[in-house]
């Protein structure tokens, strides 16, 4: 993270540029293109937004607010968004307690660890065609169940999905939040005559406010932002601001008016995320008392707390297997709920017509990730280890698309790339171009984290031995930063291989995705090739991620051993 | 309202993966009622974890804990009516100081005016004031102290527990809290037990010292027992500074062991129970501190002086004796005094009742 300038050494403020020749072409580059890519798409937004033949208007918003369907829109994304907020958290919460507190076999924890990272690796269709499988029109639970018709459609249905892809977020942010509560505390609180219940109420739950506080607001960022599941689920009767930009744009060929739509969702996902990163990520109870304790033995809450968490994670974990069995089922038999014989054919079908799609997702992420990794050093590099007027304005412009959503870098893109003075729309340029600067940043503060365990006396001892800048970045710096980028990398291919909130506006005839053809699949009700194009595009996700999660850890490994000698 | 506490042959052993790793073993030890016991030792040596098995953090993998007649082996923490005094302090950061004094008041549903009278009165005893409304992380580290020792002495509890609650103070502050702790300890009368490594804070605060080493009770006895008899090598070395010279073990006579050390005769006094009680290899524990140097005349051992040190209040001495091996001397220091030079003749005096006989051979030697 970039320093206050006030807390910087003041010989830094000098002349960096001039101390580091070498720099000035990088920076200039860098520039260019977050130029180009960032800031040119958002400002032009903002412009079409804004603006009617060239005069600063409102008109654009005029047609929204006398449409009653657009602003249900808007009260139904937020409503939405603090629903599954709400509901996320407490999963996430439960399962991070399951498995950072509970007193469960450890195969168990595991398990439950492998699961919740399903979802978080999985295009984003996933759990809708599982659950319209499921819970929908004839789906097998309702059947089974005997209930008849169930409008799930609408609210329920993308409540329940939205919450099933997202608690893991919740989980992986509180996960990290409990582990690293003082356990001292919950002793002392014990040795005071405290029940484990009422420790839990009074020290566990509020120690970690500002962790929960910070799952709700990236949980309602998540949701807002989230395009693909209101698109399968929400239907008519549940519109919601990304899919009618969406449908504004591709439908009605409104583009200003989806520009609009699309500003509106804009402001609370940038408030949100104004509000998670430089209020709730400061406020943290966790490492306040500096040196800890004792190692302790585990806490719980009390044995009737305890059932509960434990039911409620075995279940929603049984519900998660339950619905990728249901698509690896449906991609295996003929029509499934009505002829379970087993066949390929759906499997055919996806090598026959998919070819193209799985072809040209592949490239555009193994594009992305390498390039993505390689601005990810170099920009983290530069905003944590050289003081430069700016620094913070160069963060923040690469967490810019990182925290708008989706749908409004896509507008945005076309926005800015379909007319004269550059048109990409349609090719491969800007397919990479979004992923990369879309996800990138997860890159970057990964880098930046590693930087800051590195002691800069490594560097300035390279120097000191007669290292230029360029030889010190390469030969020592960087190795050193290696498991951290390829960890961004690995989150970039993942997004790469399954995002579509952006480049949905952005495919082509010639450039066309994965999960665009699971889209159209789910939208020709054609719910067997769905599944197959979702069991393809997940094993090549494991495939990759998993490769990487390897390579991640041979180098991690590598530099342990390095510390050992060292040390 | 003081209680005894009784330790039987406790241990505890830790499953880490699939490696079990003894950290106590065989335990045993009376604490009477108002007692000070401070547990000693080399960090990882398990007297933390004796401690919080007491406490109630840990289950004992065997052996039992018995408080005031009554066994507590089993019972969970927040039944016992201890109060535990961590190395961080613990104190919670999201309540105030009067919530952080009042938490244990209010979990046994005390009333409203009862509670607020106690907890003025229990910071008023650690000398506190006017800091009930400000959080933790507005106090000093010797404030935040104070206050943890508050919030447990404001329930009474039967039984004061204190994980190295000092270490994280600074010298003068830790000397300073040493005696408040010990003056409020024997004020109220609670029976403690007291977790430290550093050996000044033990011999000073504690009634007794169990000294520990590798998950066993190396001694357990008052202060000038441990300084003047240590009943092994390790606590004699721990305790202090020592100089721990080999030496044959010819006979014994009532309490003095005739011994042979460096080709001379002595008779020293022994310590019974260091080891069987025989002729043969033994030591002898000889502190710097007790040596005296002399330039000439009649020293009872020869040596010359290799290093000189200075430390401030004393002169720190190597010295080595007729068979090459190197040992430490104090001498006070005075201003204008005569100092010996690296490479001078020698000689080491001491009292008779200085050195005593360890029927324990020096390891590793």
């Amino acid at each position: 993270m970039a320093r206050s300038p006030l807390a910087a050494p003041p010989r830094d403020q000098g002349g960096p540029l001039i101390k580091n020749p070498t720099l000035v072409p990088v920076l200039t580059l860098l520039w260019i293109i977050l130029i180009l890519f960032v800031l040119y798409p958002a400002v032009k937004l903002l412009l079409v937004t804004f603006s009617v033949d060239g005069a600063f208007s409102l008109q654009n918003f005029s047609g929204i607010w006398k449409s009653a369907y657009d602003r249900q829109a808007l009260w139904n994304s937020l409503f939405l968004g603090v629903c599954v907020a709400l509901s996320g958290t407490f999963l996430g919460f439960c399962f991070a307690y399951f498995a950072v507190r509970m007193r469960v076999p450890a195969f168990l924890k595991w398990l439950v660890g492998v699961l919740t990272l399903l979802p978080l690796i999985s295009p984003p269709f996933t759990s809708s065609v599982a659950l319209t499988l499921a819970l929908g029109p004839n789906g097998i639970i309702l059947s089974f169940l005997g209930i008849p018709q169930v409008s799930f459609y609408g609210f329920w249905g993308t409540w329940i999905a939205e919450t099933l892809t997202y608690f893991p977020v919740a989980f992986l942010a509180l996960a990290a939040v409990l582990v690293s509560l003082d356990p001292s505390m919950e002793d002392a609180a014990l040795s005071l005559g405290s029940s484990p219940w009422r420790v839990f109420r009074t020290i566990t739950l509020p120690m970690t406010t500002p962790g929960l506080a910070n799952s709700l607001l990236l949980l309602f960022a998540n949701s807002l932002a989230d395009f693909a599941t209101p698109l399968v689920l929400a239907g008519h009767t549940f519109p919601v601001l990304p899919t009618q930009a969406y449908l504004q744009i591709t439908g009605l060929y409104d583009l200003r008016g989806g520009a609009a739509l699309s500003f509106l969702l804009l402001v609370p996902a940038l408030a949100a995320y104004l509000l998670q990163h430089y209020w709730v990520s400061r406020k943290s109870y966790v490492t306040i008392t500096g040196k800890s304790g004792a190692r302790s033995s585990l806490k719980g809450m009390g044995s009737i707390g305890e059932t509960a968490v434990f039911i409620i994670c075995i279940a929603v974990s049984l519900f998660v297997v339950f619905l990728y069995a249901i698509i690896f089922m449906a991609s295996f038999v003929k029509v499934f709920g009505v002829n379970h014989s087993f066949t390929m054919e759906h499997f055919v079908y996806v090598f026959q017509y998919g070819n193209k799609a799985i072809k040209d997702t592949l490239i555009v992420a193994c594009l992305a990730t390498p390039i993505g990794g390689l601005l990810a050093v170099v920009i983290g590099f530069i905003t944590h280890r050289k003081k430069f007027l700016g620094n913070r304005f160069l963060d923040f412009t690469c967490m810019l698309n990182y925290a708008l959503p989706g749908t409004v870098v896509g507008i945005a893109y076309i926005v800015a790339f379909n007319e004269k003075p550059l048109v990409l729309t349609g090719t491969l340029t800007i397919l990479v171009a979004a992923y990369i600067f879309r996800y990138f940043a997860a890159g970057i503060r990964s880098v930046v984290a590693s930087l800051h365990q590195i002691d800069k006396n490594i560097e300035e001892a390279s120097l000191s031995l007669g290292a230029g800048a360029g030889r010190t970045f390469f030969k020592v710096t960087l190795p050193l930063v290696i498991p951290a980028v390829l960890a961004g990398m690995k989150y970039l291919f993942i997004h790469s291989m399954t995002a579509i909130s952006a480049t949905i506006f952005l495919v082509s005839v010639n450039w066309t995705l994965l999960t665009t053809r699971i889209l159209e699949s789910m939208t020709g009700l054609q719910f067997a090739q769905a599944s197959a194009f979702s069991v393809v595009l997940i094993v090549l996700v494991f495939i990759g991620s998993g490769s990487m999660t390897l390579l991640v850890r041979f180098y991690s490994s590598r530099l342990a051993g390095v510390k050992e000698i060292s040390s | 309202m003081t209680v005894d506490l009784c330790i039987e042959g406790l241990g505890k052993t830790f499953i880490k993966g699939k490696e079990a790793f003894t950290a106590v073993r065989g335990v045993s030890l009376h604490v009477a009622a108002g007692e000070l016991v401070t547990f000693l030792g080399p960090s990882g040596c398990g007297k933390t974890t004796i401690l919080r098995m007491v406490a109630g953090f840990e289950t004992p993998s065997e052996g039992s804990i018995t408080v005031g007649g009554r066994d507590v082996t089993t019972l969970p923490v927040h039944m016992r009516g201890i109060g535990f005094v961590f190395q961080n302090y613990a104190l919670f950061p999201h309540m105030s100081i009067f919530e952080n004094v009042a938490y244990g008041l209010r979990a046994a549903k005390t009333d409203e005016t009862e509670i607020t009278r106690r907890v003025a009165e229990a910071l008023e005893l650690v000398g506190l004031r006017k800091v009930e409304s400000r959080f933790p992380n507005q106090l000093s580290g010797g404030e935040q102290q104070r206050v943890a020792l508050a919030r447990v002495l404001v329930l009474q509890p039967k039984l004061l527990l204190m994980d190295e609650p000092l270490s994280n103070l600074d010298a003068k502050l830790r000397l300073h809290m040493r005696t408040e702790i010990r003056r409020i300890q024997q004020h109220l009368e609670i029976t403690c037990l007291y977790v430290t490594h550093d050996q000044k804070e033990a011999l000073t605060l504690s009634d007794r010292v169990m000294v520990v080493n590798k998950g066993r009770v190396e001694q357990i006895g008052t202060p000038f027992d441990l300084y003047a008899a240590p009943k092994s090598l390790f606590v004699a070395d721990f305790i202090g500074q020592a100089n721990i010279l080999p030496a044959r073990i010819v006979a014994l006579s009532g309490d003095k062991a005739e011994i042979d050390l460096l080709g001379k005769p002595f008779s020293f006094r022994f310590v019974p129970g260091s080891g069987p009680e025989r002729a043969g290899n033994g030591s002898v524990v000889l502190r710097p501190e007790n040596i005296v140097l002399t330039p000439h005349g009649s020293g009872r051992l020869d040596a010359t002086v290799r290093h000189r040190f200075f430390v401030g209040d004393h002169m720190e001495y190597d010295v080595s004796l007729a068979d090459g091996q190197v040992i430490a001397a104090f001498v006070p220091y005075s201003p204008g005094m005569a100092l010996f030079e690296p490479g001078q003749r020698v000689h080491l005096d001491f009292s008779d009742n200085a050195p005593v006989v360890l029927f324990q051979e020096k390891a590793g030697v």
